[in-house]
């Protein structure tokens, strides 16, 4: 009898569990959360097309109608309330969206212009445009094509409201680490006569470049990664640098696993560039650099 | 006692594996980032657009009116931004260069800047030779200047270096025909070593080539923009 008591008490937990999580993943969500997709442009274009043949229909119709009994106009006219309604909200989601893209740029070109008075370097990542731009007191001084880019879902799926605030401020780096020294400073030293001088002048020679791959980890959690276009020479650096990111990231998810504390969400960014203009980029930016996103 | 408990075990062994199971897939959507991104997801199946609220409707039109104008002024600051006079940007890591005005490109090509070397002198003093990055002004345009020979050239040739004042410290065309000096003791100049052009060879100054030079010097003014990166 315990025994049964035991085991559904157990599964009682388990089911309050299952609740909780698609409670809190899925229900409220969808509940509270409005996102703007990447798709969503075009289904409000899908649906303006739609009202748009729509309307044409009732023009038809109404001028079928106009030949018709006094009756029928009534419903016709109705119908074309009904249309006129339509238009009213499909403008307005037209109007949100216009209105939503605007505020994006006029975000992007303060943050800009705030940056620019900063006597630091900072990037501009240009997602729509697939350029990363380094720049200088506004002054556009690198820019590399970005090849590729994939963006998490959980940026995707960020509220148009939420969107505008979280990539309304430049993002600032915490941390980085990457496959290549940010300044490869060699250390000499001085030889003690010339001829010690003579002996050790090397000719010299154009630098190798080393597989690049960098993750660099903003505020707000935002993760950038920059990966080399090119096809990795061999070089067991870039597959090291992942493994042990791998490692840790499955630590901490063990961890959370057992101490049952909630990891953050992680909105992941990832762009692929030319291996020199990712040097170039990771080497020009200081220390803690910002960037601000065209998204 | 034992075959109920036998009997117990039969009825609920299948319960045991999805037990377990249900609570790894469970906890790993609640604490793992990877499978929270996929909820992400999940939740889009789910979730309509819906971006009109009519609350709103009425001052949308303003809104867009504001946010128009408030761009156009953003961009005629922004463009204020980008200098009058003609401007270099100088690329530390590929050795190039690139001489514009406001508009175009005037010329680009090659020059050679620090070599990232920290010289360790005799008495344990440091030289960092490696070209600073950021925003310079052209402070002093200059014509056939000879170069004024530091400690750490000296140094560097494992040789004892002169008194401050010796003239032996003066020497000529090692800079080229034109110098510009940017500030801190560092230049643009023209080099004898024109074979390293494209190379990371200096001590911290900008090498380029004499044509390019020559083009750059009559070209950027006294207070023109060097953009280093």
């Amino acid at each position: 009898m315990a025994k049964k008591t035991l085991f559904w008490s157990i599964t009682s937990i388990l089911i309050l569990i299952v609740v909780y999580v698609l409670t809190t993943t899925v229900i409220m969500p969808v509940v509270t959360m409005n996102p703007l997709q990447d798709s969503t442009s075009s289904k409000v274009v899908e649906t303006v097309e739609k009202s748009a043949k729509k309307s044409e229909k009732t023009e038809v119709q109404t001028k079928k109608s106009s030949k018709g009994d006094k009756g029928s106009k009534k419903s016709d006219l109705k119908d074309q309330e009904q249309v006129v309604d339509e238009k009213v909200t499909i403008g307005n989601q037209e109007d949100q969206l216009t209105l939503f893209e605007l505020k994006k740029t006029e975000n992007l070109l303060r943050s800009r212009y705030n940056l620019a008075s900063e006597d630091s370097m900072y990037l501009v990542l240009d997602l729509i445009d697939k350029i990363a731009c380094i720049e200088l007191k506004g002054v556009p001084l690198h820019k590399s094509k970005i090849f590729d880019f994939t963006v998490s879902n959980s940026i995707k799926m960020l509220h148009t409201q939420q969107l505008l605030q979280w990539i309304g401020q430049p993002f600032i780096l915490k941390n980085a680490i990457s496959t290549i020294a940010r300044v490869p400073i060699a250390v000499v030293n001085a030889p003690k006569d010339t001829i010690e001088a003579n002996s050790n002048t090397v000719l010299p020679s154009a630098p190798v470049r080393e597989d690049v791959y960098l993750i660099m980890n903003f505020e707000r959690n935002l993760q950038l990664i920059i990966q080399q276009e090119e096809i990795s020479e061999g070089n067991s650096r870039v597959d090291s640098l992942k493994l042990s990111y791998k490692k840790r990231e499955i630590d901490k998810t063990i961890k959370s696993l057992t101490t049952f504390k909630r990891e953050l969400v992680k909105p992941q960014i990832v762009i692929t560039l030319k291996k020199s203009d990712a040097t170039i980029l990771y080497r020009a930016l200081p220390l803690k650099p910002k960037m601000v996103i065209r998204m | 006692m034992e075959t109920e408990d036998k009997s117990w075990f039969r009825k609920y062994a299948p319960w045991i594996i999805p037990f377990p199971l249900c609570y790894l897939i469970v906890a790993s959507i609640l604490y793992t980032p990877q499978f929270q991104n996929t909820a992400f997801l999940v939740r889009s199946w789910f979730t309509g657009v819906n971006l009109t609220s009519k609350s709103n409707a009425g001052g949308i039109g303003k809104q867009i009116q504001t946010s128009k104008s408030n761009l156009s002024a953003l961009q005629v600051k922004l463009s204020d931004l980008l200098p009058d006079k003609p401007y270099i940007i100088v690329n530390t890591t590929d050795n190039r260069f690139e001489l514009r005005n406001s508009k175009d490109t005037i010329r680009t090509g090659v020059c050679s800047t620090g070599k990232d070397v920290l010289l360790i002198g005799p008495k344990g003093k440091k030289w960092l030779f490696k070209t600073p990055k950021g925003m310079f002004s052209v402070l002093l345009k200059r014509k056939d200047a000879p170069w004024i020979k530091p400690d750490w050239a000296y140094i560097e040739e494992g040789v004892k270096p002169p008194s401050a004042r010796s003239e032996d410290r003066i020497e000529y065309g090692s800079l080229g025909k034109y110098q510009i000096s940017i500030g801190d003791n560092y230049m643009l100049h023209g080099t004898l070593y024109k074979r390293f052009l494209g190379l990371p060879v200096t001590h911290g100054c900008v090498r380029l080539g004499d044509e390019d030079l020559e083009v750059i010097f009559n070209t950027l003014e006294k207070g023109s923009k060097v953009y280093i990166y």
